[in-house]
């Protein structure tokens, strides 16, 4: 870009502050009149220096601490991080919690699923959709409730297993809440394919080719929606998902309703191992956890695992203690938020801007409050989310 | 991959532990730039890189996955003076890596035009994986 363009373009702020998700970014979003050209991304408001706090606690502290490094993914977190230990310790679990981990697993991506569709159908101005959405996520939290005690920390990993069982009693429970996601899931496919409004504000939009996704290192549905089979369940298995059969969805037009889409078939693909996985469950031997040391020698060991919103790295080193000596995470969002917002707001326009935003599923999505600055003459200008909503709506 | 891989890095790299699918190779910092560009001719994605302060040296742990493989590549780099080449050419995505290793562990990446701190604030301490960073400093 010319000097004499940038000096064109205002910078808008966008964030840190939102108040959908409780959460902070920013990005700061230069536009030249209604149009992005472009987008540097600033994260880092919600760090809390975890890795540095896990190496000063012990591995069995550790797993309620992972547990509440996101809210919605605390399962995936504290089962990568069980796996992770269990790598470095070369412990094998009991078959039974390798099953129970999968039901939690994909309970969780179903209701991360359910809360993505209600976001978007919000950003999109479908509040009744958001509703329904958000009302059917209730069964998967039911479920989750019946198997826990709890809809969103669930406590159920430790090292060397899982701390509960399955209610075998009440599985047929499960199974008919299931039955009605299954068919909310049919509702909701077609509704987001062919709702006019929706198709208007999703096809086309935010793309993503298929060749910067390598290339950018994203991952999960962002990944998918854009033609790339990537799949850490299929890619390098891990607890049961290769003795079960079941599918990679993948779309190639790389557009927000691509990744809309992806996760709606998603559901279908999740409600399938799950019931697979409640089969299995009473054949099996009840075993639910072998015991783990509480001190690990000098090792080194990974875990890879596909978290709601893609690949979920941990990297262990223990030292000979009863704690790590270094834990390393990388979430899917931090790659998907980093990399990818650049690509996809680039020359489109300020009014979507709220909805390319929240398809990537990110820890944040809508803006509370925006300044316009004119880089020419530093004059600031504030304006509300109502700005945004009515240049949606005008649209 | 994990064929190739083995093929490609003979004579660079040794392979000293292997988990699963996971397989954990380490070079010397003189042959780094040289294994990473065979390693992008088999993937353009990575991972992770994950630094780690042991009290002598930095090691720098280069993650790559692809089918059945999880590719760990290990360089150690001084503590003193701790410096690398980016590999941003090779690979876009590794940028914020990069950033996060320079901010959490002082490493610089020479090459990466944009490296700058990406998830602490100002007032933050500088560097706070380092082993010499105590509590509350």
């Amino acid at each position: 870009m010319k000097e004499k363009d940038v000096r064109k373009c205002y910078i808008l702020p966008v964030g840190p502050q939102h108040p959908m998700y409780v959460e902070a970014e920013n990005l700061m979003v230069h536009v030249d009149g209604e149009t992005i050209v472009n987008v540097d991304v600033n994260i880092g408001y919600m760090h809390r220096g975890i890795e540095e706090l896990m190496q000063r606690r012990n591995y069995i502290q550790n797993i309620y601490l992972a547990e509440r490094i996101c809210g919605i993914c605390s399962g995936i977190h504290t089962v990568t991080y069980c796996q992770c230990i269990e790598n470095l310790i070369g412990l094998e679990i009991p078959e039974r919690a390798k099953y129970i981990r999968t039901i939690i697993l994909e309970l969780e991506r179903l209701h991360s699923h359910f809360l993505f569709f209600g976001v978007m159908a919000y950003e999109m101005g479908l509040d009744t959709v958001f509703m329904y959405t958000w009302k059917d996520r209730e069964a998967v939290l039911d479920i989750l409730e019946m198997i826990s005690g709890n809809r969103v920390n669930y406590g159920m990993s430790a090292v060397g297993g899982v701390r509960r069982d399955v209610p075998e009693n009440r599985i047929p429970e499960m199974i008919k809440k299931l039955d009605y996601l299954e068919k909310r899931g049919q509702y909701y496919a077609k509704v987001f394919y062919s709702d006019k409004l929706i198709r208007k504000r999703s096809v086309g939009l935010g793309l993503l080719p298929k060749k910067l996704v390598d290339k950018y290192s994203i991952v999960g549905p962002v990944a998918r929606a854009s033609g790339v089979k990537t799949d850490v369940r299929k890619d390098i298995p891990y607890l049961v998902y290769d003795k079960i059969d079941w599918n990679v969805i993948v779309r190639e037009e790389g557009d927000v309703l691509a990744r809309i889409m992806v996760k709606i078939y998603e559901v279908f693909e999740s409600i399938k191992i799950l019931k697979a996985c409640l089969k299995a469950l009473p054949g099996l031997e009840k075993t639910l956890k072998v015991k783990a040391p509480f001190v690990i020698e000098t090792n080194e060991a990974v875990s890879v695992t596909e978290a709601p919103r893609g690949e979920l790295f941990y990297y262990a080193v223990s030292n000979g203690t009863d704690k790590p000596e270094r834990l390393r995470i990388r979430t899917p969002s931090f790659v998907n938020i980093a990399n990818s917002l650049g690509i996809l707001l680039k020359g489109q326009q300020l009014a979507d801007l709220p909805i390319i935003v929240a398809s990537i599923d990110p820890c944040f999505s809508c803006c509370d409050r925006v300044t316009l600055i004119d880089v020419k003459s530093g004059e600031r200008k504030t304006v509300d989310e109502a700005y945004l909503k009515r240049l949606e709506e005008r649209k | 991959m994990s064929d190739s891989f083995r093929k490609k890095i003979t004579g660079l790299a040794e392979i000293y532990k292997t988990h699963g699918n996971a397989v954990f190779a380490k070079i010397d910092k003189k042959d780094f730039l040289k294994t990473m560009e065979k390693t992008a001719e088999l993937t353009e994605r990575i991972s992770s890189i994950s630094g780690h302060d042991n009290g002598k040296t930095i090691e720098l742990v280069y993650t790559f996955t692809s089918e059945k493989l999880v590719l760990n590549i290990k360089v150690e780099i001084d503590r003193k003076k701790p410096k690398i080449e980016s590999v941003t050419k090779l690979f876009p995505g590794a940028g914020v890596f990069e950033r996060e290793n320079f901010e959490m562990l002082g490493v610089v990446f020479s090459g990466n035009k944009n490296l700058k701190k990406i998830l602490l604030g100002k007032k933050s301490p500088k560097t706070p994986l380092r082993k010499n960073i105590k509590e509350g400093e």
